[in-house]
């Protein structure tokens, strides 16, 4: 069975799928608005200071190290295009 | 028949583009209704009687953030014909999930696909008939920054208005998601073409929606069992099911071209926001935009503002001859009052011939009369040539002969050199002169209403070149990443990454600057960045820095820099004091933000936006600096004398002197309690240079050049170094002026919150100038007073509210449990 783990974990130029986002709050709402939910894959651009660049849809979305500990994603595969570079 | 059209979209879609495409410059821009969310709407070009509504940019139609919550009561409130929807293409999946919740409000709604040249470029191919089968509307390709289809979709929507056609779209969600739906449709009791709408609303048990609208009681049981089955929350249920139905569309309605690589964009994000590279970058990047609009091009548009315009008035040509002649008049006035200085220490009389110079016709035989004099003494003197900071350059000797010269030097006349433009200072009193307005009425005007609005009017140039720069930067998607580098260090202090740049604007203006916090989503973060944003010192304050480091402290380097200083640690002191207080209590907002891909800005998108926030500071200096101009120039141009109530000669014999003097004591533990630093420091709340121009009139010189250099000597005779820099720190740092005050009020949109703010940086510079003097006075080796004392438990004080433990709701204490 595939490991699961925080998208904190998760190393820049990998991407995964998430499986789970934790807590009930506002927070969760607003990541799910914005296309972080069951499911889609989810991909590390950069990180700075904790902070996570990541691209979600067709979109790039700035999320704090708090928010990534909590979306929980299938381990991640390196991602061709990114990782070559 | 009128027409409302809504404009509704995500953030970044480009809706501001197609908005003012659509109005053109038929826009009116104000606030909604008790918020400081703007509004904005405007007239359809080229008809009469069709209203645009540019609702705020929005990703979904959840109560969770002030904007969405606006947009779904206009939807849902407002008569409104149609919603046009304008997604962006090359995002399409993410777009489409606001346009799902509004196929469902029962209005006639048109899709416009925003940048179909960028997905065209791309090599991407969208289906639009597809598209338009499965959402049950039509669909319209557009480009607003090419112009493109932008009146087929305004077409589409007036049709769609007149039709009145409800979309009826083929997505659904899954299976038992949409049997409990239609269960709750078949218990409610609402208009059919709103039902859907309603059963989602109550399934996903909506907050604010329920508040209005009971929930039928068997719903309860049937949202519980599809939770169950599904072990999430029904919100979360409805927003994956949505996100997996539009997933699907997708995959038949947009062809992708395989894509090779990381975009441009993402390169450019690889550079400025690389882990070594992204903070020098940021430095850089907002050390020019500093430089360009605070300290060249600004400041030579707000002198000409300042010293033509509301001044004198300004040469078109012949400016340098003019200011060499200037600088020579002056010289020679200097080796008068230097010869008649020698003459005075030498015991020759010059009392005579001092008045008799200052009249419009010196008489002859006085000045004859000293000549003689002097010469029998064999009278020499020296002069000093000083350069543009005050430091003496050259010594000159002056002979008698020398000052005979310099008597019969004459002041140039501006208009003698080149062409010379009047400003509207000079021009006001010339022509109220002219007509025989009475003295009081050309005061009121030249010095209460000119002198004040113009100073803060001043600021304009220099706000416009700022504004230039920070449109581009949020434009072109730097600000979005600017607010993701700093998020981390700014997070300490209870602010968020975006507030930075109301401070850096704040260094320029702070009125501005309090506006610029606008764009932080948190109320607490936004209210918090209010408060402390003016203890940034602004270029007002520059000059009040200048007079005390140049009088008091004779020019040493640390003045000005450590007013800087403390502006920042005032900042992030407070940062750390206020959120610990209950008002501000709440789990730090974890940054959650788009950043969008980086593009080239239009001008005309860069200049609109420039425009409106000048226009919203020149109204506010217009307005309120006006008020509070006229009631200081008549509080200290009135008072009572000798002859009964009437005008004043000076300030010293005004009703501001009056009102001074009794309120002076309270900054007695501060060192200053003296009825001149009060009125001082009042006089710059209408503009805080305003401080070196009363100092100025109060110490008995007419007019003071920028610094105040001819009060220098006597304004040190009235402070010791530690009162002078405590009345530096405390004007600094105290409420700014009467304008900024305003703009904070504006901005808190509440009495209480604008009182506290106000409260609190009164308090915060009074404890913190308090705390300086007496501790200071105690180093200096003065005794240990009951003013120590209290300096002491300010001090301890303000330790204990930063290291105290944080203020805990009871119920974030339950959210850490479930987190777990």
């Amino acid at each position: 069975m595939e490991r699961v783990i925080p998208l904190l974990l998760v190393r820049p130029g990998y991407m995964s799928v998430i499986k789970k986002i934790g807590g009930m709050d506002e927070m969760k709402k607003r990541l799910e608005t914005m296309g972080l939910v069951i499911g889609s894959s989810v991909t590390v651009f950069s990180e700075f200071e904790g902070n996570l660049i990541i691209g979600v849809k067709d979109s790039r979305l700035g999320i704090s190290m708090e928010t990534a500990g909590r979306i929980m994603v299938c381990e991640g595969r390196p991602c061709a295009e990114i990782a070559s570079k | 028949m009128s027409i409302k059209i809504a404009l509704a979209g995500n953030p970044n879609s480009g809706k501001t583009t197609l908005f003012n495409a659509l109005t053109g410059s038929n826009q009116f821009i104000g606030n909604w209704p008790g918020v400081t969310v703007e509004k904005k709407e405007g007239k359809l070009k080229g008809y009469k009687d069709v209203k645009i509504m540019d609702l705020p940019g929005i990703y979904s139609l959840s109560p969770y953030s002030l904007e969405e919550v606006i947009s779904r009561n206009y939807l849902l409130n407002e008569q409104t014909d149609c919603i046009l929807n304008i997604v962006d293409g090359s995002n399409l999946e993410r777009n489409l999930f606001l346009t799902a919740q509004l196929l469902e409000l029962g209005i006639p709604v048109v899709v416009a696909v925003n940048m179909m040249d960028v997905v065209d470029k791309s090599g991407d191919v969208i289906n639009i008939q597809e598209l338009s089968t499965h959402l049950g509307c039509p669909v319209i390709p557009i480009s607003a920054l090419k112009g493109t289809g932008i009146q087929d979709a305004v077409k589409a929507a007036l049709n769609a208005a007149e039709k009145l056609t409800i979309p009826s779209p083929l997505m659904k969600l899954s299976g038992k998601v949409e049997a409990a739906l239609a269960s709750i449709v078949s218990m409610i009791d609402a208009p059919s073409f709103i039902k859907r709408f309603y059963a989602v609303k109550i399934f996903e048990r909506d907050s604010k929606f329920v508040e209005t609208y009971k929930a039928p009681s068997g719903a309860e049981a049937i949202i519980a069992s599809v939770e169950k089955e599904f072990d999430d929350d029904s919100e979360s249920i409805i927003t994956t099911d949505r996100y997996r139905a539009i997933s699907k569309l997708i995959g038949s309605v947009l062809k992708k071209k395989k894509s090779v690589g990381l975009s441009i964009s993402d390169k450019i994000d690889r550079v400025v926001t690389n882990r070594f590279l992204a903070l020098p970058i940021f430095a850089v990047v907002i050390f020019i935009i500093y430089f360009v609009s605070v300290t060249t091009v600004g400041t030579w548009v707000t002198d000409w503002t300042n010293d033509g315009l509301f001044g004198d008035g300004w040469h078109l040509t012949g400016g340098e001859a003019y200011e060499a002649a200037v600088g020579d008049y002056e010289g020679e006035g200097a080796k008068v009052e230097a010869y008649l200085a020698a003459a005075d220490k030498a015991g020759i009389d010059t009392a005579g011939i001092s008045e008799t110079l200052e009249a419009e016709e010196p008489n002859e035989e006085v000045v004859s009369g000293f000549i003689k004099e002097a010469s029998a003494a064999n009278l020499t003197a020296e002069t000093e040539i000083k350069d543009e900071d005050g430091n003496v350059t050259e010594t000159l000797p002056v002979s008698l002969a020398d000052f005979e010269t310099a008597l019969a030097a004459e002041e140039p006349a501006p208009e003698e050199f080149g062409v010379w433009v009047p400003g509207i200072s000079a021009l006001a009193a010339s022509g109220l002169g002219a007509i025989g307005t009475s003295e009081w009425l050309s005061g009121l005007v030249v010095d209460g209403i000119i002198a004040g609005v113009g100073a803060v009017i001043g600021f304009v140039p220099q706000m416009l070149v700022l504004f230039l720069f920070l449109a581009a930067l949020e434009a072109c998607g730097y600000m979005a990443r600017i607010a993701f580098i700093l998020d981390r260090i700014f997070r300490r202090f209870g602010l968020s990454g975006k507030s930075f740049i109301p401070m850096l604007v704040g260094t320029g203006c702070g009125i501005p600057g309090v506006m610029a916090s606008r764009t932080i989503e948190n109320e607490k973060e936004r209210r918090m960045t209010v408060m402390i944003t003016t203890f940034m010192p602004c270029g007002a304050k520059l000059p009040v820095i200048a007079l005390i480091s140049g009088a008091v402290f004779g020019g040493v380097w640390w003045v000005a820099p450590s007013a800087y200083f403390l502006g920042v640690f005032s900042v992030v002191i407070s940062g750390l004091m206020l959120k610990k207080m209950r008002m501000f209590a709440s789990d730090p907002s974890p940054f959650l933000m788009e950043l969008p891909a980086y593009h080239v800005p239009t001008v005309e998108n860069v200049l609109r936006s420039m425009w409106e926030r000048g226009w919203s500071f020149i109204k506010k200096a217009g307005t309120l600096i006006l008020i509070s101009a006229i009631l200081i120039w008549f509080l200290s141009s009135f008072g009572f004398t000798e002859g009964g109530f009437g005008m004043v000669e000076d300030l010293s014999q005004g009703l501001l002197a009056n009102i001074g003097g009794a309120i002076a004591w309270i900054f007695a533990p501060l060192g200053f309690g003296t009825w001149d630093a009060t009125v001082a420091t009042i006089t710059g709340l209408i503009a805080k240079e305003n401080v070196v121009g009363t100092m100025g009139v109060l110490y008995g010189v007419a007019e003071v050049s920028e610094n105040g250099e001819e009060v220098w000597a006597t304004f040190a005779s009235h402070f010791t170094l530690l009162s002078a820099y405590t009345f530096l720190v405390f004007n600094l740092y105290c409420p700014p002026c009467f304008a900024a005050m305003g703009a904070i009020k504006r901005e808190m949109n509440n009495t209480k919150w604008f009182l506290f703010a106000i409260g609190y940086q009164i308090l915060f510079a009074y404890l913190l100038a308090l705390i300086i003097f007496q501790l200071g006075s105690l180093i200096g080796g003065g005794a240990f007073t009951v003013g120590s004392f209290f300096g002491f438990a300010a001090l301890i004080f303000i330790i204990f509210m930063v290291a105290r433990p944080k203020f805990r709701k009871p119920t974030q204490l339950r959210d850490v449990s479930q987190t777990v």
